[in-house]
């Protein structure tokens, strides 16, 4: 197997060397819980394998029977959907706890009032 | 003993509930837990659309209103911050349902002041009159609970438990809605904190049973997959 190094799996190779970092860093500061980190870690391993190694994926679509590399590009894209989907519930849950926390604040506003 | 007596009588005890749409029974609770000698209450009133805030503004309680529903979790974190602010030595969290019997709270004090961290009630020791369809899915919460953070307990969906001061100060909840409870056993196990579970009376009524914003199945699920997504 010839390695060659192209522009597309040194950008690929970094973006995902960042998340990984950047994912066990969320994790380590309770920010993220261990499922998420856990599934955007191998994700993102995934995506610094194949830019690496291309050829994997096409072992694995011999290896579960599914022939084509086009059906390897359906798998790229459920991946990227999932990456989608990951994103959009981190941004709901921080909206959640905003919102909760502007709502908790103007709630005890008044309490000086009634402190004990 | 005397500190037993001490704390049984001490003005830092305080009960927090949270409550939502409950103008139908909310002033029978308030007036049940003053006549069991808690005068410190905080009711904490989750954007409630009926007569609730009014009702419980005219009695001597602490009362603080949430503008927005933001569920149980986010309602029972500001209780515990206003319980802090006030600089609580205990504080006992009950539901707002009238299901529960504040002549528990003596029980959990006594616990305290053994050195328990938290007090759980639980309504699984004697689950006699509960309806069954709730004691296979406190199991089933019990189970996920266990699996999730780690710690079994008997109870995992009570509502009714106490909370020493280091207790409230070293639990940390994101939560917002029902996986509160859960929660709260997760941050029992990750902080080592010491705890025990009693027996307490549950009276189920027509009305705490057929109340639409308790935990039902699609709340459940929603807490569940909650559990395993944060």
């Amino acid at each position: 197997m010839i390695f060659y190094i192209s522009i597309y799996k040194i950008i690929l190779g970094l973006l995902s060397i960042y998340f990984i970092i950047e994912k066990i860093w969320r994790f380590y500061k309770k920010k993220q819980s261990l499922f998420k980190s856990f599934l955007m870690v191998v994700i993102w391993s995934f995506v610094f394998l194949f830019s690496f190694f291309p050829d994997i994926t096409h072992a694995i679509s011999k290896y579960l029977g599914l022939g084509e590399n086009l059906n390897t590009l359906i798998f790229l894209g459920f991946v990227v959907i999932f990456l989608f989907i990951f994103h959009l519930l981190d941004d709901i849950e921080k909206l959640e706890s905003d919102i909760s926390e502007i709502v908790r604040k103007e709630a005890l506003r008044g309490l000086n009032n009634i402190k004990k | 003993m005397e500190d037993l007596e001490k704390l049984y009588t001490s003005s830092k005890i305080f009960v927090v509930i949270p409550v939502y749409n409950e103008s139908a029974i909310i002033q029978s609770v308030i007036t049940e837990i003053q006549l069991a000698g808690y005068k410190n209450i905080i009711i904490i009133d989750d954007g409630s659309m009926d007569s609730t805030y009014e009702q419980v503004s005219k009695n001597d309680v602490i009362v603080v209103r949430h503008y927005l529903n933001r569920g149980k979790g986010a309602t029972l974190r500001t209780g515990i911050e206003v319980a802090k602010m006030l600089k609580a030595d205990v504080v006992v969290t009950i539901d707002g349902d009238g299901q529960h019997n504040p002549n528990d709270i003596k029980k959990m004090l006594y616990l305290i002041w053994q050195g328990n961290d938290v007090v759980l009630g639980s309504r699984l020791f004697n689950s006699k009159g509960m309806p069954i369809f709730k004691i296979i899915a406190n199991y089933f919460g019990n189970l996920c609970t266990w699996i999730l953070c780690g710690l079994w307990v008997s109870d995992s969906q009570s509502g009714f438990r106490a909370y020493s001061k280091k207790a409230i100060a070293m639990i940390n909840t994101r939560a917002e809605r029902y996986e509160y409870d859960s929660e709260i056993i997760r941050e029992i196990y990750r902080n080592k904190l010491k705890f025990f579970e009693i027996q307490i009376e549950v009276r189920y009524t027509n009305y705490s049973i057929n109340k639409v914003s308790k935990m039902n199945i699609k709340n459940g699920l929603d807490a569940l997959f909650k559990m395993i997504i944060y």
